[in-house]
């Protein structure tokens, strides 16, 4: 059988990160689950993925830094990039889907639907 | 001697000029009982007439001024910005040369005590019968009230902005946190739905798991909003204080204690040194202070271990907590203990008030706090409680 695809999902906030987490694996996702960018990015350098989910907040280095610093090092080629925040008026990166919180499961669905 | 007869014989001492017609003499009465100060300079600039009120706001007699060729000229006259005036740039000389009114020109003028007076200045020209210039009637008045009360207005103004600016940016903040605990929630439900929906069936045991923590982010919701109305509260003057007595230390092990899996999850080392001191002191508040000092220590202090220090130290207690983190910059010491104030910008989370609500606590039992700290080597925060409510803490704070 073909390996399941691969999700990377940055999130600190715990609860939110297992609920996420979860979502993700309904959809067919493999996840990995980390709290911060610099770990991110860390796990980015390890193994590609076709899915990153990041939350902009974090402590330390932010979601965007995240997806600077991973497109620069060329390691988001084929990856889909989504980025989720609670922020009023969120930061606007170019080829990065942004999804204000709280998320609406079935917008975030849109999003990460594998092509069949 | 009646009014008009006491303006008739000022009018000869000064001039030496015949009797006016009585006419003329009713202006010269509207003239004599003005508020303004007036002043009448010839066609040569000189100042030929006064009326009292420009012997009342100038603070001078009548004959210092006749004959000169400026109200101005015994005193430094500035102008509005505070540079000098040169006299040839006063109203009714100006006025004089250009034939042009002035009006409320302010000028600033230097008492003889130093004292420092802003007057308005109007001056108009003066044309006889055929045409040619007469001279220059100037009316002015003291605005020096005036101006205070609207510089006071423009701080107050100021004051006002900033804190309204603190308070968009509070909203934005406090909707960011409120969001995370319901992102979270809405996710635990929506996935069960997608769950029961999907047809799938759900064990009893799953459903309980996810039904609490369904259950413990809405009393992360429930707590951010106490803290909110709490510190409304806390705005308008009144935190009541339920003293008890209570030993610190125990206060701090118990919190260490009751948070120790979070702590242990977070991976950071919490040392507590505590002698036992014992007080009278609200237990929930102190709560609070010692929790929002161990939250920012382990925020910021990069990671390391962080030390809580309790001793008594006289009729007080001490408690120190320190940490070896980012530290904060001595210019921003005072900044940090204000409402929605951080330290650190950037994406760091949180409402940005606990350093105020620990300020207020401390304040409320009569106590202190102070910072040390020093960038990139760390922070100590330093909280001194008197045991027993002193007579300052016992009196109400005035409200706003």
């Amino acid at each position: 059988m073909k390996n399941p695809p691969t999700a990377l999902l940055v999130e600190d906030d715990g609860a939110i990160r297992e609920a996420l987490a979860e979502f993700l694996e309904t959809m067919g996702y493999q996840v990995n689950a980390v709290a911060t960018a610099e770990q991110g990015i860390a796990s980015l350098r390890a193994e590609g993925v076709s899915l990153l989910v990041t939350d902009y907040a974090l402590p330390g280095e932010s979601g965007s830094w995240l997806v600077r610093q991973a497109r620069a090092e060329g390691l988001l080629r084929t990856t889909l990039v989504v980025m989720v925040t609670a922020l009023l008026k969120p930061p606007v990166l170019a080829d990065v889907r942004v999804l204000r919180k709280p998320l609406d499961i079935g917008q975030l669905r849109e999003e990460v639907r594998l092509p069949h | 001697m009646d009014a008009a007869k006491q303006v008739v014989a000022r009018n000869e001492a000064m001039s030496g000029l015949q009797p006016p017609h009585p006419m003329e003499l009713h202006y010269q009465l509207v003239v004599q009982g003005m508020e303004e100060g007036v002043v009448f300079h010839d066609q040569d600039g000189v100042i030929r007439a006064t009326n009292p009120s420009a012997e009342r706001i100038l603070r001078v007699p009548a004959d210092a001024l006749l004959g000169r060729r400026s109200v101005l000229e015994r005193c430094e006259p500035l102008q509005e910005d505070g540079s000098p005036l040169s006299l040839e740039c006063c109203p009714a000389l100006v006025c004089l040369r250009t034939g042009q009114s002035e009006r409320g020109r302010v000028i600033g003028l230097r008492r003889a005590d130093g004292e420092l007076s802003w007057l308005s200045f109007t001056s108009h020209l003066l044309l006889r019968a055929d045409g040619g210039r007469a001279g220059v009637v100037t009316s002015f008045r003291d605005i020096t009230v005036l101006r205070d009360r609207e510089t006071q207005s423009k701080l107050r103004y100021e004051e006002v902005s900033h804190t309204v600016r603190l308070h968009d940016a509070f909203l934005a903040t406090a909707a960011h946190e409120l969001r995370t605990p319901l992102t979270a929630l809405r996710l635990q439900v929506q996935n069960l739905l997608h769950r029961v929906n999907s047809g799938a069936g759900v064990a009893v045991e799953v459903l309980t798991t996810k039904l609490q923590a369904a259950v413990r982010q809405t009393e992360r919701l429930n707590a951010l909003i106490d803290l909110l109305l709490d510190v409304s509260r806390m705005t308008v003057g009144r935190i009541e204080l339920k003293r008890t007595s209570v030993d610190l230390a125990e206060l701090a092990r118990d919190l260490l204690a009751r948070h120790a899996d979070e702590l242990t999850a977070g991976g950071i080392e919490v040392r507590l040194d505590a002698k036992p001191v014992t007080g009278d002191w609200d237990v929930a508040r102190l709560e609070q202070v010692v929790g929002n000092l161990l939250s920012n220590a382990l925020k910021y202090g990069n990671r390391k271990p962080v030390h809580i220090k309790v001793r008594r130290e006289g009729a007080s207690a001490l408690l120190a907590v320190t940490d070896t983190g980012l530290g904060v910059p001595a210019s921003d010491h005072r900044r940090i203990f204000e409402r929605f104030e951080r330290a650190h910008s950037g994406t760091q989370t949180g409402l940005g008030l606990g350093l105020w609500v620990v300020r207020e606590i401390v304040a409320a039992h009569g106590g202190s706090i102070e910072l040390a700290s020093v960038p990139n080597e760390g922070s100590t925060f330093t909280v001194r409680l008197p045991l027993a409510p002193t007579l300052e803490a016992v009196v109400p704070k005035e409200g706003p």
